[in-house]
């Protein structure tokens, strides 16, 4: 081992270390900005943090999704939704702090911890015991070439699991016909 | 206990090849521009100022960063998307900075001059704004007046 | 594949700009006006496409750049949505 090749997955580990506190930071401002737009608009820089963090743990499918769905299309409908609001009065930047509820905190840190007290039955990263280096995924990537796909994740989506992305697809677009009736509904400025 | 073993290995790949200066160099210049970028929008005064520290400075430091990445990378085809990404940022960073000032501008938002620094202090550069808070209803004709002329 | 000079060199660069793009929030925060929050957006935005560009050029990943183009049509999308909505609801922003 060179000190470069030492050097570098600490390196990768750095740029996780500053995506996550990046990430905490706008989830914590998120929460505690006063001003809705800005929640909103700082809500959006998280999920781009987060969508940064999918594609550095090698899953591009699912930062593209979280950048789409969660700076695309989650800000355009919160937009939408502030747009029929009026902004409050007041120069505060923050939420005071007395006016939050004692309770609501309560549940917040113990849905943390509860998840983080999950954290140690994971795997460790990369374990070789775990289904995604079984014989499954040798599987499915074979077989999914056989049938033409050359893509293993849509494979997994339009073929493996046909019917269940049809169901997903059936609720998406009922919830867009939803959203288009409440708005038809409220004459949009 | 790293640097012991090192010698014995290949020294080829710890070289600071001409690449490798050359990248180093566009990185930290794109750090350097974007720096320059979060300072002004630290010290600048008004939105339209700022504006000016996103669009050009942020924008000088992405494309040299995505220049870094155009030098390491191997083959055309991600060159080519790289320069594709290039001209994106090139193209809709000013133009997105553009889009938002006019905005600003058609909201009513008085640009900073230098007769404002007695009253707003402009050190804190927070030059305060007609739009903040609620707005009159004379505001909302001005409005539309500027979709109108357009 | 990328030595791990030039990776190291790149990671410490994606790095940098991820920082960077923390203290803009900064700005994010104080404002004051709504115009002020989304260039600071627009920008952290553009970092991030900058950010994914350079992780895909130190991890050897080509796929990471179709990411980062998604990424900066949707930045721009966003900024132009957010700058048309504060026109037409001056009276809110």
């Amino acid at each position: 081992m060179t000190t470069l090749q030492v050097v570098a997955p600490t390196l990768e580990v750095a740029v996780s270390v500053a995506l996550l506190s990046f990430v905490v930071v706008v989830a914590v401002l998120t929460a505690v900005v006063r001003d809705v737009l800005t929640a909103v608009v700082v809500f959006a820089a998280y999920s781009l943090g987060l969508a940064i963090l999918w594609v550095l743990f090698h899953a591009p499918d699912v930062g593209l999704t979280e950048a789409a769905v969660g700076a695309g299309v989650t800000t355009a409908l919160f937009l939408l939704a502030i747009s029929q609001t009026v902004r409050p009065a007041g120069g505060r930047t923050l939420v005071d702090p007395r006016t939050v509820k004692p309770s609501s905190v309560v549940v917040a840190l113990g849905v943390t911890v509860g998840l983080l007290l999950t954290v140690p039955a994971l795997p460790p990263v990369g374990a070789a015991d775990t289904p995604a280096f079984g014989p499954v995924s040798d599987f499915y990537l074979a077989d999914a070439a056989d049938r033409g796909v050359d893509n293993a994740v849509t494979a997994v989506l339009v073929v493996y699991r046909g019917f269940d992305t049809f169901g997903e697809i059936a609720v998406v677009f009922a919830a867009a016909v939803a959203v288009l009736a409440a708005l038809g509904r409220e004459t949009l400025a | 206990m790293a640097l012991a073993a090192a010698p014995a290995m290949v020294p080829a790949q710890l070289a600071w090849t001409p690449t490798a200066i050359v990248v180093a160099a566009l990185v930290a210049a794109s750090a350097f521009f974007s720096f320059v970028a979060v300072v002004g929008f630290y010290r600048l005064p008004d939105v339209y100022a700022r504006a000016h520290a996103a669009s050009k400075s942020e924008t000088l430091g992405a494309l040299f960063g995505l220049a870094a990445a155009g030098v390491v990378v191997g083959t055309t085809g991600e060159l080519f998307k790289l320069v594709l990404l290039a001209l994106l940022v090139l193209v809709t960073g000013p133009t997105a900075a553009h889009a938002i000032v006019r905005s600003a501008y058609d909201a009513g938002t008085e640009p900073w001059t230098h007769d404002d620094e007695d009253e707003a202090g402009g050190t804190d550069g927070d030059a305060t704004v007609a739009t903040d808070g609620g707005q009159s209803a004379d505001h909302a004709s001005s409005v539309d007046d500027a979709e109108v002329s357009r | 594949m990328t030595s791990p000079l030039l990776a190291g060199v790149l990671l410490a660069g994606a790095t940098a700009l991820v920082a960077l793009a923390a203290l803009v929030l900064g700005r994010v925060v104080r404002g004051p006006t709504t115009p002020d929050r989304v260039v600071a957006v627009n920008v952290v935005g553009t970092t991030a496409v900058v950010v994914i560009a350079l992780l895909s050029a130190a991890l050897d990943e080509p796929g990471f750049l179709e990411v980062a183009i998604v990424y900066g049509l949707l930045n721009f999308l966003l900024s132009i949505g957010l700058a048309k909505f504060t026109i037409e609801r001056g009276g809110v922003l």
